[in-house]
């Protein structure tokens, strides 16, 4: 049945609903919201082995903003970056969309992780990631990771803002 | 030499909990690591480790029980264990027991890597028997 709406507000809202979004954030993501939220995950789904994915995928993808976001919030001397996370259920999977500003100097190295880690088979990913937990940098680490929890390919998309910065946007699907 | 305990801090985003003990050589890390400054909250475990391990002597026992874990802590694990490799190469004991949930494969394949990295023998040991 067709729904009509006096403001779009209310229709965001609704739509929110009819896509089973389970998690959507915009903000610092400094400990004490990834705290909240994290364990929010970890007792709203009832299956142990898709909650532990899930709740890891997450983690990753928050800390990733929470690190390398160029906007930042200071609170009790700690920074953290801010962005936006999505997380809804789409049939059989559960989708993660997570998003923050960037520095354009760091578009190039994204592009070149990602592009590497969407090439390789789960044993190269695997590989790669031994690899990266021994060089010095932790750097770019829980993206290989996030490929291998999904089990797929992490996307990105970078969208330029300015000559600055740019926003990048990694998008994730987890089977149930 | 001073034993080395800290409590989980569940608010503070999930510190582990440990207990290093000096006099018997156990070295227990439990709990949840997401700790976004990992060098922080590692380096003094890593320099007790070496203090420990200049001591006469002296043999390890490491129990992991870390249920969950970011990549910054994998990090941080990996020159843990790195270390307890250089130290059994010296010619002392050194026991690796890793406790977990054993359905859980994502761990699983982390310890497969860590073995490969750093040859070190790691005991899986199912969490619901310890």
């Amino acid at each position: 049945m067709k729904q009509e709406f006096e403001n779009e507000k209310l229709k965001d809202i609704f739509d929110f609903y009819r896509k089973s979004i389970l998690i959507a954030y915009q903000g610092t993501f400094d400990k004490r919201v990834l705290s909240v939220m994290a364990k929010n995950i970890e007792v709203s789904l009832k299956n142990a082995r898709l909650s532990r994915k899930v709740f890891r995928v997450f983690v990753e993808l928050a800390q990733n903003i929470s690190y390398y976001s160029c906007e930042r919030e200071v609170h009790l001397g700690r920074s953290s970056g801010t962005g936006i996370i999505v997380l809804q259920e789409e049939g059989d999977y559960f989708v993660f969309a997570a998003g923050n500003k960037i520095e354009t100097s760091r578009t190039e190295g994204i592009n070149k992780i990602c592009g590497i880690v969407n090439a390789l088979d789960r044993d190269g990913q695997k590989q790669f990631k031994r690899f990266q937990l021994e060089s010095p940098s932790n750097e770019h680490t829980g993206l290989t990771q996030i490929a291998l929890l999904s089990a797929g390919k992490v996307q990105h998309k970078i969208i330029k803002l300015d000559e600055k910065g740019a926003f990048v946007i990694f998008a994730v699907r987890l089977k149930k | 030499m001073r034993n080395l305990k800290i409590e989980a801090v569940e608010d503070e985003f999930y510190i582990p909990s440990v207990d290093f003990d000096a006099t018997t050589g156990i070295c227990e890390l439990s709990g949840e690591s997401y700790i976004e400054q990992t060098d922080e909250f590692y380096e003094p475990l890593l320099d007790w480790l070496r203090e420990y391990m200049s001591l006469p002597g002296k043999s390890i026992t490491f129990n992991l029980r870390l249920a969950y874990y970011n990549t910054s802590t994998s990090k941080k694990l990996l020159d843990i264990l790195q270390l307890l490799k250089l130290h059994q190469q010296k010619g002392f004991k050194v026991t690796f027991n890793w406790f977990f949930d054993t359905e859980d494969v994502d761990i699983e394949e982390d310890i497969d890597d860590f073995r490969e990295i750093t040859g070190l023998n790691i005991n899986m040991i199912d969490n619901s028997i310890s």
